[in-house]
């Protein structure tokens, strides 16, 4: 895999302009957790130059795949896909990473966890693993109350398991393809990334597009960009609609494309908690300082922030707020 | 790297600040140049006694040693090619006074120069030197090559802000200069430390003058259609009595190269200057009018901007040239070769025209760009590194490059330093340089053969396998 980004790595010109969003964070200690250390240590393993071993691993996984430091680089590299595709190639794996690999085969849930389902019309909600656990009432209420009568499918997209370099099979691919779908409907951008030749739309996309009304309030809400979401899947606009009908809408410093990554990936937060708690408390510092709500619109992001602040899903306050 | 060696450094630094996986030796090995090469042992201090207890043991066992900031350096400064130790500055990265009163400032070493500003800023200063890496280089780093940037033709370049420093040789730390804005008590060995590129001791501490923020920056965008009458503008401006805060010149595979990479907005043209004038409201009014009068018969077209967003996207641009280059064509990435000639001013335009004939003549493609208004020229050669008839023709074209540049009587680097990339073309009197450092550094274990002591060819230590 490595193979195909040998042209990509070598324009990498050391600049270290990417390192420049990582200043603010204590957990970069060393070259190799910078995302430059992490592109030379790919070409290494595919000069041979360097041998696989656990601190390679570790290297190459530390890092959420958030292309934040993407916008830094003036040469453009897909520094991200170098990465992926680095671990693509590993052989060894954390046993964090080994955990997951695990229950999503046997389970079909990373947790391993029961999935719920419910049969019902043509509307489709994927509910993933991480909203099956965090927001699973959440979704029957929404739904509920917009009198739709939902099929609600549930089990692991995989796309967590694609990010730490392991294939996956196409289980829920296969259940999507042997039925009708009008319309398939996602909280999670990690769900929308793996299954998005159903052209699948986000929770907030779909409920801007019935027109429903809000109860509003007069609270202020600070929208945090996913990174999937946003620079991978180019949602910025459609959660901060919804957000400006119910309540004041305020913005991080850094927002949209130059939103700052939360560390709330499932894959990056169980194998690296330390680094990923100091990327939330990195961000809720200056929501303390601007006195909102955080409102996140991916269940990885909420059931990680929520740890350190307050924090609502944006399909939390759909289903709170609606008319 | 001797066992007891390694013991000793556990001794001095904690465990969790010496690095010696192969990824973390391999990772450290790079800097931004064509160079790699690993450590034996990488080790982070956090104080200058520590630093003093590193360089006294690689002193007393003959270890290299070698001092590295973010590693932005252009030219290998920071490639440990005989092994030895790698000293990663970036955890001295207090600052530990600023006395506006007294207009300087106390830094570490492993302070990040934007970061720096950031402080100064609070204050209504800045350190002026503006090094394109400014985002992500150190102090250390600037002070090690003698950094500038952009802005150098008006504010100078690390050197003529450096009041002081602390520093350890291998025998021992030292103190030098004052902080005071004037000093003729002595030699000033710290303004020879400055340039000096690790080879003679470690900086663990600066004291830095600096200056009053401007009210108001203006800059103009000037497009041509031939690099020539580019080059008379700037001569034009600057023999028009002004001092602009920049002048920067960017020939036309540099503009094809940021508009491809960057999505920038940018004229299409043979060349672009770049013109930023600070200063009182007024003087900037003034200073915009007086250029567009100086400039109206030679350029195709001007723009002016005062609005910070427009400002920042065009200096964006501009820092981008480098790494922008490296997408110019498919098989081809940009290398630092020939990076960073001055040449007086009035010189430029021939430089950039010999510069594009031995491109021809050799089969390559070279950009050029630059800070214009003080003479020093940025040239990037773009080549598929994989060949190696590639580098070789690179190889005599950059020996012909720096021929014109002694020809037009100018030297081989202006701010990026000298390292293995420009070694044979160091300028100066090599024998006292040697002297100094044998005097300082008998064992020869600060960043050996780097500037006068690397005596073969460029391409070595090649980074592209």
């Amino acid at each position: 895999m490595l193979e195909e980004y040998h042209d990509e790595i070598l324009s990498c010109t050391g600049c270290g302009f990417c390192k420049k969003s990582y200043y603010a964070y204590e957990f970069c200690h060393k070259e190799s957790d910078f995302p430059k250390g992490k592109v030379m240590i790919s070409y290494g393993l595919l000069t041979g130059e360097l041998e696989e071993d656990m601190e390679v691993v570790g290297a190459i996984q530390k890092c959420t795949l958030c292309r934040r430091c993407e916008e830094d680089c003036p040469s453009l590299i897909k520094i991200a896909d170098v990465i992926k595709a680095a671990r693509y190639d590993l052989q060894l794996i954390l046993p964090e990473h080994e955990k997951l690999l695990h229950n999503f085969k046997e389970e079909g849930n990373i947790f391993g966890e029961e999935n719920f389902s419910k049969k019902g019309g043509d509307i489709v909600f994927f509910m993933g693993c991480l909203t099956n656990k965090e927001m699973k009432d959440v979704v029957i209420s929404l739904f509920d109350k917009l009198g739709i009568d939902v099929t609600i499918i549930g089990g692991c997209c995989g796309y967590p398991i694609e990010k730490i370099g392991r294939k996956t099979e196409d289980k829920i691919k296969r259940k999507l393809e042997e039925r009708k779908i009008e319309k398939l409907v996602m909280a999670c951008p990690n769900g929308m990334l793996a299954l998005s030749e159903f052209s699948p739309l986000h929770i907030s996309q779909f409920v801007l597009s019935l027109g429903v009304e809000f109860k509003r309030n007069d609270k202020n809400y600070i929208y945090h960009d996913s990174a999937f979401l946003g620079r991978y899947l180019g949602i910025y606009e459609e959660p901060r609609q919804i957000i400006k009908k119910i309540g004041n809408l305020i913005e991080f410093n850094e927002n949209r494309k130059m939103a700052r990554q939360c560390g709330g990936e499932i894959e990056f937060r169980i194998a690296f908690p330390d680094e990923a708690r100091e990327l939330a408390q990195y961000l809720l510092k200056e929501v303390k300082q601007k006195e909102a709500t955080v409102v996140t619109a991916s269940p990885h992001c909420y059931s990680h922030l929520k740890e350190y602040g307050d924090v609502v899903d944006i399909l939390q306050i759909i289903e709170e707020n609606i008319r | 790297m001797e066992q007891t060696i390694i013991d000793k450094l556990y001794e001095i630094v904690s465990k969790n600040r010496i690095f010696t996986s192969k990824a973390d030796l391999y990772a450290y090995g790079f800097d931004a140049s064509i160079h790699h090469a690993m450590p034996s042992i990488v080790v982070k201090p956090k104080s200058s006694k520590e630093v003093e207890e590193i360089v006294k043991l690689a002193n007393e066992y003959s270890v290299p040693i070698v001092a590295r900031g973010a590693g932005t350096a252009l030219c290998g400064q920071a490639v440990p090619i005989y092994g030895g130790i790698l000293l990663d500055m970036t955890g001295m990265n207090k600052i530990k006074e600023i006395r506006i009163e007294d207009l300087y400032c106390i830094v570490e070493p492993g302070v990040i120069y934007a970061k720096l500003n950031e402080r100064l800023a609070e204050h209504g200063f800045f350190f002026p030197p503006t090094p394109g890496s400014g985002d992500v280089c150190t102090i250390g780093g600037m002070i090690a090559v003698n950094a500038s940037g952009m802005r150098a033709i008006k504010y100078g370049a690390t050197r003529d802000y450096v009041l002081g420093m602390e520093i350890v040789f291998p025998y021992g730390k030292v103190r030098f200069g004052s902080r005071t804005l004037k000093n003729s008590s002595g030699y000033q060995i710290e303004r020879l430390i400055v340039g000096s590129e690790g080879t003679l001791g470690i900086i663990t501490e600066a004291t830095l003058r600096i200056s009053p923020l401007p009210e108001k920056r203006a800059v103009a965008l000037a497009s041509f259609n031939d690099v020539v009458k580019a080059g008379e503008g700037v001569a034009a401006i600057i023999a028009g009595g002004m001092l602009p805060s920049a002048l920067e010149i960017m020939d036309k595979v540099c503009i094809e190269a940021v508009k491809k990479a960057m999505d920038i907005d940018l004229p299409d043209a043979e060349a672009l200057l770049l013109i930023e004038v600070d200063g009182k409201a007024m003087e900037v009014k003034e200073g915009i009018k007086k250029i567009a009068k100086i400039l109206e018969e030679k350029a195709d077209k001007i723009e002016f901007t005062d609005d910070e967003e427009r400002m920042a996207e065009l200096w964006k641009g501009r820092k981008g040239v480098l790494p922008s280059l490296s997408r110019y064509g498919e098989d081809m990435v940009s290398v630092s070769l020939a990076d960073d000639m001055s040449v007086p001013i009035s010189k430029i335009p021939y430089a950039i025209k010999e510069f594009q004939n031995i491109a021809r003549k050799y089969g390559i493609i070279v950009g050029t760009y630059g800070h214009a208004g003080d003479g020093n020229l940025h040239t990037k050669v773009l080549i598929n590194p994989n060949d190696e008839k590639n580098w070789k023709k690179a190889e005599q074209a950059v020996d012909e490059i720096y021929k014109v540049v002694y020809e037009l009587g100018g030297i081989a680097s202006g701010e990026h330093g000298i390292g293995i990339t420009k070694a044979p073309w160091i300028n100066g009197d090599i024998a006292t340089m040697e002297k100094i450092k044998k005097a300082i550094d008998p064992k020869n274990i600060m960043n050996p053969g780097k500037m006068m002591q690397w005596k073969k060819g460029i391409i070595a230590y090649l980074r592209y396998k």
